[in-house]
């Protein structure tokens, strides 16, 4: 029973990636049986991703008062973004930071199960017996968060 | 058909490391991108716990198809995204059943591999409105939702500031523009 809604900050956190575990846990169980929350979500999803738009629409104009400064001939901004020129000149900022490989083998037979079972809670991915990789499962980190 | 890539999507060297089979670069690309994933799966309106398992699916597919060498190029996160929009969709028409075996990764749906929620029109608008923020604040925005997409921690250390003002930061902005964006509707 659901007696009270999940205020809009709660889900401004979550989908921004702000809640611990438990917290994003809790969003989570109630949007799934709680359809107006579960729309709030979507919502706030909806404008995550909007945001992302609005700031790789920052490059398509950069790239083109960019050609204008050197006498190219450009189409507007938005025939730019139709034709994909993204492509050709997002490359800006700092370069990502160092990787953390996390990959564990767990090829012996007799210890397999349980090896992988460790790597699905320790979020790593592992190579059983058969060589296939097993990804871990998302639940451990609740919540979108980076 | 061309269509509109993300800035990052250009193959990087991490990239082309997971098609030709290092676990370790994929496990880094999956840590770096899932969020966009899961984010694009929950603005369809699908919901955390599945958003989590097509997520999930969409990279198990990517890897399998990588190992099969059938990837030609792998630029993230749109094809994971467009992968687990492809999940959701085939889900969507067929409740309770399989989706089809995928020996591809699906075309786009449309321009972007993210639905656009907003028209052209609105988002130019919320990108002036955020010229016209603080540079500071901009700066913060624009790294969390840049390329490389980067955590509240890894900017926080940028920028000297902590990740709870970081945070803040994010709120007080998204404020502004989702203002700019539903004033429109
Ligand atoms: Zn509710």
């Amino acid at each position: 029973m659901i007696n009270k809604h999940l205020v809009a900050d709660i889900v401004e956190q979550y989908v921004i990636g702000a809640l611990d575990a438990e917290s994003a846990r809790f969003v989570e169980g109630h949007v799934a049986q709680c359809a107006p929350c579960a729309k709030l979500l979507q919502e706030e999803a909806a404008l995550e991703v909007a945001l992302h738009e609005v700031v790789r629409r920052k490059k398509v104009v950069s790239l083109n008062s960019r050609r204008r400064r050197i006498g190219a001939v450009v189409a507007s901004a938005a025939a730019a973004l139709a034709a994909g020129l993204v492509l050709v000149f997002s490359i800006e900022g700092e370069p990502p930071p160092a990787a953390q490989p996390k990959l564990r083998h767990c090829v012996d037979q007799s210890t397999a199960s349980e090896c992988i079972s460790q790597g699905q809670f320790d979020g790593v991915i592992t190579i059983g017996p058969d060589r296939e990789p097993i990804i871990p499962r998302y639940d451990v980190t609740p919540g979108v968060g980076p | 058909m061309d269509i509109t890539l993300e800035g990052s999507e250009m193959e990087s060297a991490t990239e082309a490391a997971a098609r030709s089979g290092d676990r370790s670069a994929w496990t880094e690309l999956i840590a770096r991108h899932n969020r966009r994933v899961m984010l694009a799966l929950l603005a369809q309106g699908v919901l955390p716990a599945q958003a989590k398992e097509m997520a999930q699916e969409a990279w198990l597919r990517l890897i399998t198809q990588a190992d099969a060498q059938k990837l030609a190029r792998l630029e993230l996160p749109g094809l994971a995204i467009r992968q687990a929009l492809f999940l959701a969709r085939s889900e969507a028409r067929k409740p309770g059943q399989q989706t089809e075996s995928l020996d591809e990764v699906p075309e786009a749906f449309g321009e972007s591999p993210e639905t656009a929620f907003f028209d052209r029109e609105r988002l130019q608008k919320a990108h002036e409105r955020l010229q016209e923020l603080a540079p500071g604040a901009r700066a913060v925005f624009e790294k969390l939702y840049g390329d490389p997409q980067l955590s509240h921690a890894e900017v926080a250390a940028r920028v000297g500031l902590s990740v709870q003002r970081v945070r803040q930061i994010v709120c007080e902005v998204r404020k502004v523009l989702r203002a700019e964006l539903e004033t429109q509707r």
